[in-house]
């Protein structure tokens, strides 16, 4: 196999790396939607911290992301 | 197909050195910073040299950003005295990272070329920068927690010799458990380059993929109406990312301060102002 190929298919496996992350930020979201409607009250905090953890979940994509592009 | 869209370069990785000055290279990442630090200043200064009773629009600006991170501070460490110790610090990360990040959705920036390099770079999107401010956070904490615990107290967080010959005092068992928590402790050393790698790359790799690559991808596609939208996406990625980074920073203080644990901060969290 040369080189150029060999690249083609890391960046192949790399994007693999990403599967897990959407069921996981639909999990979070879908959490805090469900929290939300039990108490409505508390929805103005608890926007930021579904907002953060979110981005933090989505960290893992972000790490592949920059790999596919350095590679 | 290809008539709708406009082929640019990606942007490469690394940033480019535009000019040398007595051998130190200046990079398009350093004139943005140097760009980015002044004019906050400028504002800064004109800003709170007029400060007055009634404020005016701009002295409301800036009262609002430090009495938001203030507030913000106070919810995650739910003390009036640290918020306020740390607001100098998470306030200004803060405002440098917000303001940088929205600098790499402007498409305007982008296009200035001097040499067929890009003169502006936002300077998120360039690893040197968030790995050193990542970096220069860490090492205020590590000086707050030897300035707390004593270098002793310090050193013993890492290595647990005390718990191991407390716990084998107690009974053979306790000891079992204590070594357990000596290699745990050991393990803390290692988690805290991972802290370090983590934060820094979360923040770069959201701003230079999802910012500049997405941008560019898409006007490859289709360059009119549709990059708008993930424009608005990144002014969003931008705040929740700056957001992201000082409240990890923060949380990384409360950790490494005395009495306090991560289930403790998580509870004290839940009080609002």
């Amino acid at each position: 196999m040369d080189p150029e190929s060999a690249k083609y298919f890391a960046k192949a496996m790399i994007i693999l790396s990403m599967i897990a992350t959407a069921p996981a930020e639909g999990y979070v979201v879908a959490k805090a939607f469900e929290a939300m409607g039990r108490n409505p009250e508390i929805s103005d905090s608890l926007f930021t911290k579904v907002l953060i953890g979110v981005a933090l979940v989505e960290s893992t994509a972000i790490y592949a992301l920059v790999a596919f592009f350095v590679i | 197909m290809n008539f709708l869209g406009v082929q640019r370069p990606i942007d490469t990785v690394n940033s480019q050195t535009i000019f040398s000055v007595g051998g130190f290279p200046i990079n398009n990442t350093t004139i943005s910073i140097a760009l980015l630090a002044l004019l906050l200043l400028f504002f800064y200064v004109i800003v709170i040299r007029k400060f007055v009773m009634q404020p005016g629009k701009m002295q409301i600006v800036v009262e609002t950003i430090y009495q938001q991170v203030e507030t913000f501070l106070f919810r995650i460490t739910s003390s009036k005295k640290k918020a306020r110790d740390l607001v100098p610090v998470i306030g200004s990360v803060f405002v440098f990272i917000l303001l940088s990040n929205w600098l790499a959705v402007l498409p305007v920036l982008g296009s200035i070329t001097f040499d067929n390099k890009s003169l502006f770079r936002a300077p998120t999107a360039d690893y040197s920068t968030t790995f050193s401010l990542a970096l220069g956070c860490l090492i205020i904490i590590h000086f707050e927690s030897i300035k707390h615990f004593g270098i002793l107290g310090y050193i013993s967080r890492f290595f647990k010799f005390k718990d191991v010959y407390i716990g084998f005092r107690k009974s053979i068992g306790e000891g079992m458990l204590s070594i357990i928590h000596f290699f745990i402790g050991i393990l803390d050393i290692i988690s805290e380059f991972a802290r370090l790698v983590s934060v820094s790359l979360r923040l770069f790799g959201n701003i230079y993929a999802a910012g500049m690559v997405l941008g560019t991808v898409m006007t490859g596609i289709i360059a009119y109406f549709v990059p708008a939208i993930f424009t608005g996406l990144g002014l969003l990625f931008g705040a929740v990312q700056a957001v992201v980074f000082s409240s990890l920073i923060t949380i990384f203080y409360m950790l490494s301060l005395p009495e306090s644990s991560p289930e403790a901060i998580e509870h004290e969290g839940e009080i609002t102002v």
